[in-house]
């Protein structure tokens, strides 16, 4: 597996053309995870965006393994890159099974649903495949939309905020989420300002300030 | 080749003038045109169309139109003449090729037995309330003496019902109509008529040919004494018949006709019989029914598409969209009907009715459905098509898979209501000759004067049709939202 490497990453938005992320550098290891820090508006969720490629970028680069992505390209990374959302976003009308195994399917994969339900077995989900997203707690929701990311196979895993909609017995569960997907030695940013995550994890520390990355001291840098 | 040529020389032949097709509208009524028992066409234009055509050595077929459509009909070339109780009038002389006169008499004033203020004159209807029927020669009359004219578009009945309920002082029309429909106990004809009127068979101007053969059989069936017999048996010689047919001694002989409608009145509905008043309703029923899922089948797909264009079409498709949706939106369906049926001939498209009605229908509840599924597109969170493309599905995968299953739910109850809404505008069609289920009660109310009983059933039917819909609907809804049923 390959690091995933960003470097000068420029992102405006608005009429005032504002920069977001202003020349963004960064660069995460396959089995490594990068924590980005920072205030609610600094960017973090545009940055993951940008590498999920669901926004486009006006300067620099992504590369990922042999994916080279520059501006006006962004769109080469969907389907690449795994991205658990701040708000889950499990599809309500398919079961959880489908929810895991909708993309596969669609790409013609003939084993989609046995390496999903491997996935939700992995997460202690298998009793759980035939359910509905609304009848899960909010916990198995997040599980069940990891379970969907990494059954589409992803060269990298990004986390927007995975502990904010969870009480604080949960939100360690997380922490042992991340570390789990070390083992598939894909590189993953978790981006949060949860202090407690971001100690719980052995990462890089880095806070987005004025749209760029600053490492934090602490840590493994 | 000769098999072709065969063929095509019988379609020519089948084509060509081996039928009268004569226009007229069977809600009109009695004596002209009605239905008795339903399916069957009686009055006394029914006979002479049956006359004429035999004398020009044809099949009379008779094409259902409104009466205020039929030279629309005649113009358009679904028709080849109109008998429907038409006066000659200088205007029409000139637009077009009229017979010799059929039949000829007064107009006359009906008004209420017990109504002291009630007008005798013609100089006395200034101002008052007047009853008649629309594009007729009273109509003319009464509007250039300065009467408050109330029109009825409904058939014949209508006029003088109101003017027993006193809504009008008083109904001018047609002395064969005052006859047929003006005999209720609290009204009264006067005795003296007004003006002449003479009713002409109309062809279109380029068609004289076809003129002049109506006027020769019209010649023969005087001479011989049908026409003159015929009209004393409906009770409508008159002596300007006499005159205007050149017929000195007046026919003999008992008005059958006209006395067995009047002992058919009050009888109701039933008296035609419980299986033919059914089974008319059930071709009406079947019409409208076939009519309302074609034209829905087209609204939804169309809607659909206009929909997803609209919200996620690249740059002139939503314009397009929005542009279609303000259009048949914001213009009367009946308005789009006409200028589908009668307007797009002058483009060279010629369709059927039914096709045209289908269209219509269609076309304008795309607008309607558009509109639903919209709400329904947009009721989806946007994160959910982001959710999707990060998966690696395209645009399309997302709104098919993930986005419109969602929507779907939302857009749902709105369509099943507009379902039957187009069930019940389904009867505007009517007005390009398809006779569905409005127009089948119109008809046997016009033969049976039983208009609420008539009515009453016309409605349970209407409620037939929907409501097996509208459980349709809240099962499929309930299957579509199953997901959300479900509690922790």
């Amino acid at each position: 597996m390959s690091a995933l490497v960003v470097e000068g990453l420029v992102r405006r938005v608005g009429a005032a053309r504002r920069p977001v992320l202003d020349g963004l550098s960064l660069r995460v290891e396959a089995g490594s995870v990068a924590v980005v820090l920072g205030p609610s508006g600094s960017g973090k969720s545009t940055l993951l965006r940008c590498l999920a490629g669901l926004e486009a970028f006006e300067a620099g680069r992504v590369a990922l393994g042999p994916l080279e992505v520059a501006p006006a390209g962004h769109a080469a990374l969907l389907g690449r890159v795994g991205l658990v959302f701040q708000s889950v976003e499990l599809f309500p009308h398919l079961r959880v099974l489908e929810n895991c195994t909708l993309a596969p399917r669609l790409r013609g994969e003939p084993e989609a649903e046995r390496e999903a339900r491997t996935w939700l077995e992995r997460l202690g989900l298998a009793d759980r495949a035939d359910a509905w997203p609304q009848s899960l707690s909010g916990g198995e929701r997040q599980r069940v939309a990891i379970a969907r990311a990494l059954s589409c196979r992803p060269a990298a895993l990004l986390w927007d905020e995975p502990t904010s909609a969870l009480d604080p017995e949960r939100k360690r569960e997380v922490a042992g989420h991340v570390e789990a997907v070390r083992a598939w030695a894909i590189p993953q940013v978790v981006v949060s300002h949860d202090a407690e995550l971001s100690a719980a994890l052995e990462a890089a520390r880095y806070r987005l300030d004025g749209g760029r990355l600053t490492p934090l001291t602490t840590g493994t840098g | 080749m000769s098999v072709v040529s065969a063929l095509l020389a019988s379609v020519a032949l089948a084509v060509a003038p081996a039928e009268l097709r004569w226009g007229a509208d069977a809600e009109g009524g009695a004596p002209y045109l009605f239905e008795q028992p339903p399916g069957h066409l009686r009055g006394f234009e029914a006979e002479l169309a049956e006359l004429l055509a035999t004398r020009l050595g044809r099949a009379a077929r008779h094409v259902q139109g409104p009466f205020a459509q039929l030279l629309p009909l005649l113009e358009r070339g679904d028709v080849d003449v109109v008998i429907n109780g038409l006066e000659a009038t200088e205007d029409r002389g000139r637009a077009y090729a009229l017979s010799r006169p059929y039949w000829a008499g007064p107009e006359r004033l009906t008004v209420r037995r017990n109504d002291p203020g009630a007008p005798t004159t013609l100089d006395q209807l200034r101002g008052r309330r007047v009853g008649t029927l629309p594009g007729t020669l009273a109509e003319q009359m009464l509007r250039s003496l300065g009467a408050d004219v109330r029109t009825y578009d409904g058939g014949q009945e209508d006029p003088y019902r109101d003017l027993a309920l006193g809504r009008t002082d008083a109904v001018l029309l047609d002395a064969p109509v005052a006859l047929y429909y003006g005999d209720r106990p609290e009204l009264t004809t006067l005795p003296t008529g007004f003006g002449e009127l003479r009713y002409v068979v109309v062809a279109r101007a380029r068609d004289a040919q076809l003129r002049d053969a109506v006027d020769a059989a019209l010649e023969t069936l005087i001479r011989d004494g049908t026409l003159p017999a015929l009209l004393q048996r409906w009770g409508l010689w008159t002596e300007e018949t006499g005159r205007a047919l050149g017929v000195e001694t007046p026919p003999a002989g008992p008005a059958v006709e006209l006395e067995a409608w009047r002992a058919r009145t009050g009888e109701g509905v039933w008296s035609v019989g419980v299986g033919s008043v059914l089974s008319a309703l059930g071709r009406g029923a079947a019409v409208t029914l076939f009519l309302s899922l074609a034209a829905m089948a087209l609204a939804v797909m169309l809607g659909a598409a206009l929909a997803l264009g609209r919200v996620y079409g690249p740059a002139p498709f939503p314009a397009l969209a929005l542009g279609y949706v303000e259009l048949f939106r914001g213009t009367p369906l009946l308005l789009q009907l006409i200028v589908v049926y009668y307007g797009l001939p002058e483009l060279g498209i010629r369709l059927s009715p039914l096709v045209a009605g289908w269209l219509a229908l269609g076309l304008n509840y795309a607008a309607a459905e558009a509109e639903n599924d919209r709400a329904g597109l947009l009721a989806v969170p946007r994160a959910q098509m982001d959710a999707a493309r990060v998966l690696g599905l395209g645009r399309w995968q997302a709104v098919r898979h993930v986005v419109a299953p969602q929507a779907l739910r939302v857009a749902l109850p709105p369509v099943t209501n507009d379902f039957i809404a187009l069930l019940k505008d389904s009867s505007l069609v009517s007005v390009v000759t398809v006779t569905e289920l409005t127009k089948t009660y119109g008809t046997l109310a016009a033969a049976t004067r039983a208009h609420l009983g008539l009515g009453l059933l016309v409605g349970a039917v209407y409620l037939l049709l929907g409501l097996p819909f509208a459980r349709l609907s809240r099962w499929v809804e309930r299957r579509l939202g199953e997901h959300l049923e479900v509690t922790r």
